[in-house]
């Protein structure tokens, strides 16, 4: 298989995969954006307008994903990504068109009393940062900076940064801190953005649903407990 | 404690949030020494004012519940536990539950129905205040 291929299409499945399971990734009340009491979320319309995204979803992916194949250029992968993710989008307005107009025709919320939900222990004894799911990242960071410095005296004068498709190293730099160990800074930095967004998230508004306002902070603090704790085996 | 509040509602936000964590002091749900959110935090995380959220410490601590520290934040300073009430205490509550029974009575409940449901209620605080064990 050639690298074009594999750099073209996979990207190709992994953005469609995404998509196709975008309906079960947010809460059933709100599917497709459209807010919804509880007793709504099997509606007819709305298990039609998922049932009839995911398979649209399902046929863009597999025609563009053998549209990558067939054509192995470097455009492939780009233009099948564009084309999933216009497609994509407008799948999920016109689910969200058809939900809107059901709700708005039949007056879901009818009868029913607006709340807002907080759970003041989530503030008052906040979940802790559940650094064991970090270990790995930061490790394997350490790691390359340590493997990268032990063996720096030892590298080729002349590194290569960048390489084609194929894989041949096509853009060269002279051995210097910046062209050997700009890939690690890059790495640190991802690590610590993603360390920060995950602490960013958890003290961010809790989405609570006002007719089962527990299962939130439910899962809110399995998700912190089941952290893994390596030192404590 | 999870805090319910409808913007819509006839009664005043900050007299709701007043009200609910006094029920949640009397259910056994906030204790003495429990701290409440900042201000700032609360009226975030239930999208309404600061001002209002601030109005319904401010009567709260009036009231003897909470103390507002500036570097503590809320906390609840007396439960059920805490001792005998204050000498006014009684008088007050006794003008308002007046009013409360008046309605039931001018609106035909009858005397029965009224006492077992204060009972019901009294009971129902009684069983948080007892099954919730202190951390």
């Amino acid at each position: 298989m050639n690298g074009y291929i594999l750099v073209s299409a996979i990207p190709v499945l992994l953005i469609g995969v995404l998509q196709w399971l975008r309906p079960s990734l947010v809460p059933p009340t709100i599917p497709f954006g459209v807010r919804i009491p509880r007793d709504r979320a099997d509606a007819p319309v709305i298990r039609a307008q998922r049932r009839w995204y995911r398979w649209a979803i399902a046929a863009v992916t597999v025609v563009a994903t053998a549209g990558a194949v067939l054509f192995a250029s470097p455009a492939a992968g780009p233009v099948g990504v564009a084309a999933e993710l216009v497609a994509g989008v407008s799948l999920y307005l016109r689910a969200r068109r058809r939900i809107s107009a059901v709700k708005a025709e039949e007056d879901w919320f009818a009868g029913r009393k607006q709340v807002t939900v907080a759970d003041t222990a989530l503030r008052t004894d906040p979940p802790r940062y559940p650094w064991p799911w970090a270990v790995p990242a930061v490790v394997l960071t350490a790691a390359t900076v340590v493997a990268g410095a032990a063996d720096y005296s030892r590298m080729p004068a002349r590194l290569a940064i960048h390489s084609d498709l194929a894989g041949r190293p096509d853009r060269w730099a002279a051995r210097s801190f910046a062209s050997a160990f700009g890939p690690v800074l890059a790495q640190v930095a991802a690590t610590v953005l993603l360390l920060a967004i995950a602490g960013v998230v958890l003290r961010s508004r809790a989405q609570l649903d006002a007719e089962d306002p527990q299962a939130a902070t439910r899962h809110r603090r399995f998700v912190v407990g089941s952290a893994p704790a390596p030192w404590a085996a | 404690m999870i805090l319910v509040v409808e913007p819509d509602g006839d009664v005043p936000l900050y007299q709701q949030l007043r009200d609910r964590v006094v029920e949640a002091i009397a259910g056994g749900e906030l204790r003495s020494g429990d701290s409440l959110p900042a201000t700032r935090q609360l009226a975030a995380d239930l999208g309404i004012n600061m001002h209002t959220v601030n109005k319904a410490y401010d009567l709260l601590r009036r009231e003897g519940l909470i103390r507002l520290g500036r570097r503590t934040g809320a906390v609840v300073i007396r439960d059920a536990g805490s001792g005998p009430p204050g000498d006014d205490v009684a008088g007050q509550w006794e003008t308002r539950a007046r009013t409360l029974l008046a309605e039931a009575v001018a609106k035909g409940l009858p005397e029965a129905e009224i006492q077992k449901r204060c009972r019901a209620i009294l009971d129902g605080f009684r069983a948080g205040s007892d099954l919730e064990s202190p951390a």
